[in-house]
């Protein structure tokens, strides 16, 4: 991942994902600290990603062409608390919720489907933040999924034989089981000037109920202006 | 990918609270049912000549209706409780799946043999919550509506919908025609029909009271019976006249 991130004015910065900008994954992301005393700090998240495969340009341009009615959104909001408990140490809970969805078209031989599939998810994250040395932060955090739940509402119609056409539409909500999906990572984080390396090992990461349960490397390069 | 494997994706969220659909049949099909078994019209005289207005103008309407089963005998089949094939495009469904669905039957062509392949005769749609697939059949339980959308028969247009609950034996529908115009004039006419595979009832009013007509085909055309509270008549239908055995 490659991020920038511009403070706007006090207390507020937004910021991108560059690598994911870069191949059609548009991506915002807004943070406002709005409430600041000694110790403690609150703010408050707001993001958004859009992806069409219209724009996903590493893919052929009629398959770009054939997917080009679908989008994919995700908005994520989060309430962050902070303490800083000493000048080495800190103190973090998240309590975020995250929408995606998936809708649009697709059409195959004399088939036409339409609708969306999507999640709501609300989540906790803890995380123990620690200074050990002069621009060098060690991350202790995870991810502890509160709720989540998906659904499907499609539509979908076809040419049973000439002169006939069958169709359907369904649209349905389930709860996922998410008990003990939590995710768990530790990052190491390198600070020179704006320039910020994160490498991270991340176990148990998950995309709705399905858990990797093996432990997953990840590096993150980002700016802070 | 088909449309059936679309809902079988979707038939994974089997235990999901279903949100829309046709829901609660607005009429009473018992009721409607207890009306054909006891007629309270009485023949006579002065009924008479009402009466067969009556028979004529059903008569039409049942015309209508074998028309559309001639090109399409799968809709009488699904009427009469028999569970309607729709070939292979069901073959991805491996396991029952019940879900809201409809099949749209284009009205015919031109030539009254064949359906007219732009829908631009207008069509016939079935709608139903419970629409079952289960061994590469489809089938329609329970209650379900039927929609004629400015469906062009001949010279007759036919616009308007029937609540149906099919059973196992055949079908109830209560009949609301908005339009129905062409030989025969109706214009918000409200009829009831019980469709079996040997015969279609429709309930006649003539002054307020009931009697019952049963149509079907034989070799020698559409015969009918009329069936009162004092007694029942067959019926000779040709094209240019109604003939019964009062």
């Amino acid at each position: 991942m490659i991020r920038a991130e511009y403070g706007i004015y006090k207390d507020a910065e937004i910021g991108t994902n560059a690598a994911h900008d870069a191949i059609g994954v548009v991506n915002l992301y807004g943070k406002y600290m709005f409430y600041s005393t000694g110790d403690f700090s609150f703010s408050a998240n707001l993001g958004l990603k859009w992806f069409n495969p219209k724009n996903f340009w590493i893919l052929s341009a009629e398959k770009r062409d054939e997917l080009s009615a679908v989008n994919v959104y995700m908005i994520p909001v989060a309430l962050t608390g902070s303490y800083v408990a000493a000048d080495w140490i800190g103190l973090h809970l998240r309590l975020g919720y995250t929408f995606s969805t998936v809708d649009g078209a697709l059409s195959e031989g004399d088939a036409l489907a339409e609708g969306g599939v999507g999640g709501h998810e609300v989540f906790l994250q803890p995380a123990l933040t620690m200074y050990p040395l002069e621009g060098v932060a060690v991350i202790l955090g995870a991810q502890l999924p509160v709720y989540s739940g998906v659904y499907v509402n499609t539509y979908a119609e076809t040419e049973v034989y000439p002169g006939v056409v069958a169709g359907g539409k369904v649209k349905e909500f389930q709860k996922l089981d998410v008990k003990e999906m939590n995710t768990l990572y530790l990052a190491v984080q390198l600070c020179w000037g704006s320039l910020n390396l994160r490498l991270t090992a991340t176990k148990g990461l998950r995309f709705f109920n399905e858990h990797i349960k093996t432990v997953l490397p990840g590096a993150e390069v980002f700016w802070r202006f | 990918m088909k449309i059936f494997f679309v809902l079988l994706i979707a038939a994974v969220f089997a235990t999901c609270e279903k949100e829309e659909g046709i829901g609660e049949p607005p009429v009473d099909f018992n009721g409607i049912k207890a009306s054909f078994s006891s007629p309270t019209g009485v023949y006579d005289q002065s009924t008479e000549k009402l009466l067969m207005k009556e028979i004529e103008e059903l008569s039409h309407l049942y015309e209508v209706f074998e028309k559309i089963y001639n090109i399409y005998p799968d809709l009488k089949k699904l009427l009469s409780g028999a569970a309607s094939q729709v070939s292979g495009a069901l073959s991805t469904v491996s396991s029952p799946l019940t879900t809201y669905g409809y099949i749209k039957y284009s009205c015919p062509g031109a030539d009254m043999k064949n359906p007219a392949l732009d829908f631009k005769k207008g069509m016939v749609k079935i709608e139903s919550d419970e629409l079952k697939i289960e061994n590469n059949t489809v089938s329609f339980n329970g209650y379900l509506k039927m929609l004629f959308e400015e469906c062009l028969i001949e010279g007759d247009l036919l616009k308007g919908v029937s609540h149906i609950l099919v059973e196992s034996d055949g079908a109830v529908l209560d009949f609301e025609l908005e339009d129905f115009t062409g030989e025969t004039l109706f214009a918000d006419f409200r009829v009831s029909m019980i469709v079996s595979a040997e015969k279609t009832s429709f309930l006649a009013y003539v002054g307020g009271y009931s009697f019952v007509v049963d149509f079907s085909y034989s070799s020698d055309g559409i015969t009918a019976s009329i069936k009162a509270s004092n007694g029942q008549w067959s019926c000779e239908i040709t094209q240019d006249s109604v003939k019964c055995d009062f």
